[in-house]
């Protein structure tokens, strides 16, 4: 079964006072493991198909079914969990919160809805507590010596969650920033940290709108990279571009013209 | 394990990066709580004050000096203390005419700021015997009898810790001090009618006779008239009149001060009424523009937090949460603020307002604090609901377009 299943999918909006389609009955296919790639003009709906695949818009008909489950089915929790659990959304625009930290922004995604427990990266989390208590207690310094102090428990670190962010940060090349606001940022390093904002969860279908629009010719292979790797580890990625650059690194290409979808 | 920014910690870490907005948004819930608890707390205290005031009057009617009708009623409501009286026998007059059913003689010495008394306090000489005022009262919280030179303290007398208080430059010792009534009473001293001379004896000697000499014995400033039943206190009045043939006597109607008082505190609770309500109504305008306008900011915000996975029920109780919060601080700064205005003041104010003033009950109060507590948050919620709705709406998408 596909990971992502669009069917039929259109959405059509009113501009002065007359209905038009800005995705017209799309049909798209994507298995996990694959990377396909989107181009075509702005306003020919391309953004408009990525939001309605993640649900943050409903579509006027035609279905979108991720991970065996139908989008439009879901409830607000329902949706809100895929969005949380199975999906990572690059954005457009530039979205982090301002008043959180670098660090703090990537993270989030692994804290929202007590999802602590079952998230990725919270497995990963107990599963490193769970190798820390496998080892066994150090040694006392000198248990001889009365006045010698003792650790009473190993000294606070990066847990998971911040394991993970601070990877995600390095390999986008702005693990220096973790402690920075959003507004101290340029454009290009917002962009890499909503990447790995995206990634935090280890989604199985990874969405970016135009991830390399800001980025410089080496950052944008840096991130293609990164997403060709997600791919490989088996996430399904799709993505929508600008950069002949970016297409490279895609399995396949599609068009978008005015609303409807084609293969390249 | 590190402490990470959840949802649950998020409406704090925006408050905390936002110190210009918050701040703002304090001042107006700590000034909306403290208009709407000092006001309640005031209407409460004069209302307790006013019902004490009746509790204390058990006269219909107080014959008076001329020209001392508003030194009178100034000592039934919370005025200043004062000295005036007759030189006759007005109390035996009195008494025999038509429609008196029961007397009482009292009179009323002021005594001084100055070095020879230890504060200006009323001081009230009364006949056990006959009284059907003040005795009553003083019963129920002094079971003995009253000695000649001895005293009985109102409730904001300061009495010394020998258990004495200096008039005239003689200690009096205080066998019981009353509670409060919120009325002049809580300032003045009582007397039996037998220790008024003692008391202008001891006045002359410090050099401020508070009576002329040779009058201390039979000095009488106020007779209190119980009505026979089926007469009316005016009627009485005139019938005192006739039969003292004193036509320029002064007449206190007690019924009626509690009447005239109880129409003006209920002019002022009105005005605290409406004052709290158009307060509120404005507060809660500031508040609804702050929320709505700082909504449209965070639009972006708040599709990105959808994006991430949060609920909408999440995004409702992040709103209200930071709104909740500004709420509670400023709904415990205003319940503090207006405590320490109002709490430890309580003497003052009431002397300041002229009016029967009472402290309520510590159980009141506390009522009365997580009433205003939960007025302060209830109104916070309600200022951010409409923007917590307009930023959670389904399609995200649009609301990120809108924030662009």
């Amino acid at each position: 079964m596909a990971l992502l299943e669009v069917h039929d999918l259109t959405r059509t909006f009113m501009r002065r006072g007359r209905p038009f389609a800005a995705v017209d009955h799309v049909n798209l296919t994507l298995d996990a493991g694959r990377f396909v790639a989107i181009v075509g003009r702005s306003g020919n709906g391309k953004s408009t198909l990525l939001n309605l695949v993640t649900g943050l818009l409903r579509p006027t008909s035609g279905t979108v079914s991720i991970d065996g489950r139908v989008v439009a089915d879901l409830d607000d929790r329902g949706i809100s969990e895929l969005r949380n659990r199975t999906i990572g959304f690059v954005t457009q625009s530039q979205t982090l919160l301002a008043n959180l930290t670098v660090l703090d922004n990537v993270i989030l995604p692994a804290t929202l809805g007590g999802a602590r427990a079952e998230s990725p990266a919270a497995k990963e989390d107990l599963a490193g507590e769970e190798n820390a208590a496998a080892k066994p207690a150090p040694e006392p310094a000198d248990a001889a010596l009365p006045d010698t102090i003792a650790p009473l428990a190993a000294p606070a670190g990066p847990d998971a969650f911040e394991r993970r962010a601070m990877d995600l940060l390095e390999r986008l090349g702005v693990a220096d920033l973790a402690s920075c606001r959003p507004r101290e940022l340029s454009g290009g390093e917002m962009r890499r940290v909503s990447i790995a904002r995206a990634l935090m969860n280890r989604p199985k279908l990874l969405i970016a709108d135009e991830p390399t629009g800001d980025l410089d010719a080496e950052s944008t292979a840096i991130v293609m990279r990164l997403l060709r790797d997600e791919a490989n580890r088996g996430a399904a990625v799709l993505m929508v571009t600008h950069d002949p650059d970016a297409l490279a690194y895609a399995d396949a290409v599609y068009a978008m013209d005015r609303g409807v979808l084609t293969a390249r | 394990m590190a402490a990470h920014v959840s949802l649950g910690t998020l409406p704090l870490e925006n408050l905390r990066r936002k110190p210009l907005r918050t701040a703002a948004l304090l001042v107006v819930v700590t000034m909306l709580t403290i208009a709407f608890y000092a006001g309640s707390m005031l209407s409460l205290n004069l209302d307790a004050g006013l019902t004490s005031m009746e509790e204390r009057m058990g006269a219909d009617l107080m014959v008076v000096p001329q020209n001392t009708g508003a030194k009178a009623e100034a000592l039934l409501t919370n005025g200043d203390s004062n000295t005036f009286y007759f030189t006759n026998d007005i109390s035996s007059m009195v008494a025999k005419a038509d429609g008196v059913a029961q007397e009482s003689a009292q009179t009323y010495i002021s005594s001084l700021t100055a070095d020879c008394c230890d504060e200006k306090v009323q001081i009230i000489g009364f006949d056990p015997a006959t009284d059907f005022v003040i005795e009553p009262w003083i019963t129920s919280q002094f079971d003995g009898t009253l000695a000649d030179g001895q005293i009985v303290a109102g409730a904001n007398i300061n009495v010394s810790a020998d258990g004495s208080v200096k008039l005239y430059g003689h200690r009096f010792p205080v066998v019981a001090q009353l509670g409060a009534t919120g009325t002049s009473l809580d300032n003045s001293v009582f007397v039996n009618m037998a220790t008024v001379p003692q008391v202008v004896r001891y006045s002359a000697e410090v050099g401020h006779p508070a009576i002329p000499e040779g009058y201390e014995d039979k000095v009488t400033s106020a007779v209190l008239v119980k009505v026979a039943p089926g007469y009316d206190a005016r009627t009485v009045a005139s019938n005192i009149e006739r039969a003292t043939g004193i036509s320029d006597l002064g007449y206190v109607y007690p019924g009626g001060v509690t009447a005239s008082t109880k129409s003006s505190l209920g002019a002022i609770m009105r005005y605290v009424a409406v004052f709290v309500a158009i307060f509120w109504a404005m507060g809660v305008a500031v508040l609804l523009a702050v929320f709505s306008a700082t909504a449209n900011e965070r639009k972006r915000e708040f599709a990105s937090l959808r994006i991430m996975g949060a609920t909408r029920g999440q995004l409702v109780r992040l709103i209200v949460g930071e709104s909740t919060l500004i709420g509670a601080i400023g709904g415990v700064a205003g319940v503090g603020l207006s405590s320490l205005a109002i709490l430890p003041f309580s003497a003052l104010i009431g002397r300041e307002l002229q009016l029967p003033y009472l402290q309520t009950g510590l159980g009141t109060v506390a009522l009365l604090v997580v009433l205003a507590l939960a007025f302060a948050v209830a109104t916070g919620a309600l200022a951010s609901l409409v923007a917590a709705v307009r930023l959670s709406r389904p399609e995200a998408y649009l609301t990120l377009r809108e924030g662009e």
